[in-house]
């Protein structure tokens, strides 16, 4: 009988409706109905007599919680309402069996594929440069006549892990000696991504084309 | 009228609805009348359509999904604290009841160690079948598609 008194207070505790209180946000880059989306889970909009709200207007969302939960939301759109990062990437379109000659811009890559494969020598062909931030298609066309290359990119998604940057991207890289070469990889910064396949061209214009790939971060 | 010269530079650019004659242009008309030329046009809607599955398959988490899934999550956690909110009285005296019973152990409140992420794999997918050839340079690994 003396925990009677207890657990009545922990029931009318439980059932008191909290205080709420509204803050606005501004956002700096990051879309309000994407903020909403990523402060839903903070928003109680279910609670029974004093239920949250989010609204939302040009860059701004307007927040109705409880002050812990306020203080929650502000500290995730901190974290998150920041510049996407921006992406350069490098390309080498390499010939392989196209010199015997070495090529210092390609050497250290040249050096890893004479340990795996038996072309006799590897030709620098032509280079790019893009850039894009997450969520970006970039493009460009390179080279002249026969030796025209379409290089495409979608930058799916920039991310850090393990204090890393890793950009999720498909490359696609289209010839007029009929090459198709893609794939959607996920390239540390830093790391060279050498991509290649065996079926090329027709006849006496039958080569091997290798796309290099490397991503480089662009931080602010 | 496109001569041979402008139709070769605009065929790795153009939209492949130039290429394989479903869009009337320039260059679908050039491409029409130019054997040479649509033998080139073939290739490169060849190399594009050994592509196109690929470029079908979305990366492994995309923004949409990201946010699909937010969705999700968040209608999960709504109905765990509906169900919570109808036991909360239930709760409450149960964990009261076990306060006054117990005390909180030294473990009690620390927070769970983060756990490293693993890194996502190299490959997510290809048009073809991909071998990935690690180097003895840690910046630089191949991937070769068969």
């Amino acid at each position: 009988m003396r925990m009677l008194p207890i657990l009545l207070l922990v029931l009318v505790a439980c059932n008191a409706a909290p205080n709420l209180e509204t803050r606005t946000f501004a956002l700096q880059h990051l879309r309000p109905e994407d903020a909403a989306t990523m402060i839903e889970p903070y928003v109680y909009d279910q609670r029974e007599g004093a239920p949250g709200r989010i609204t939302h207007t040009d860059q701004v969302l307007t927040v109705r919680e409880t002050r812990d939960n306020l203080e929650r939301i502000a500290a995730v759109l901190v974290e998150y309402d920041k510049p996407k990062p921006w992406v350069r990437l490098h390309f080498q379109i390499i010939e392989a069996d196209g010199a015997r000659a070495a090529d210092p811009r390609i050497a250290d890559v040249e050096a890893e594929l004479r340990k795996l494969f038996r072309f006799t020598g590897y030709r620098l062909l032509t280079e790019a440069v893009m850039s894009g931030t997450a969520r970006s298609d970039v493009s460009q066309s390179v080279g002249e006549g026969d030796g025209q290359f379409f290089i495409e990119v979608v930058i799916h998604d920039v991310r850090t892990v393990n204090d890393t940057g890793i950009v999720a991207m498909q490359v696609r890289l289209r010839s007029l000696i009929g090459l198709g070469l893609g794939s959607q990889i996920n390239a540390r910064e830093g790391q060279t991504v050498v991509l290649g396949n065996t079926q090329v061209g027709e006849g006496p214009r039958r080569s091997t084309v290798i796309l290099t790939v490397r991503p480089e971060l662009i931080r602010s | 009228m496109t001569s041979c010269v402008e139709a070769r530079d605009a065929l790795l650019v153009a939209d492949l609805a130039d290429l394989d004659g479903s869009r009337e242009g320039p260059l679908a008309a050039h491409l029409a009348s130019c054997p040479a030329c649509r033998a080139l046009a073939d290739r490169v809607l060849a190399a594009t359509g050994a592509l196109r599955a690929e470029r079908s398959v979305e990366p492994r988490r995309s923004p949409e999904a990201a946010a699909r899934m937010a969705r999700v999550e968040a209608g999960r956690v709504r109905r765990a604290r509906r169900a919570r909110w109808a036991l909360a009285p239930v709760l409450a005296a149960a964990g009261l009841a076990a306060l006054l019973l117990v005390r909180g152990g030294p473990e009690s409140g620390r927070p769970l160690a983060a756990r490293p992420v693993p890194p996502p794999p190299l490959v997510e997918s290809a048009a073809a079948n991909v071998a990935v050839f690690t180097t003895d340079n840690p910046t630089i690994v191949v991937v070769w598609q068969f």
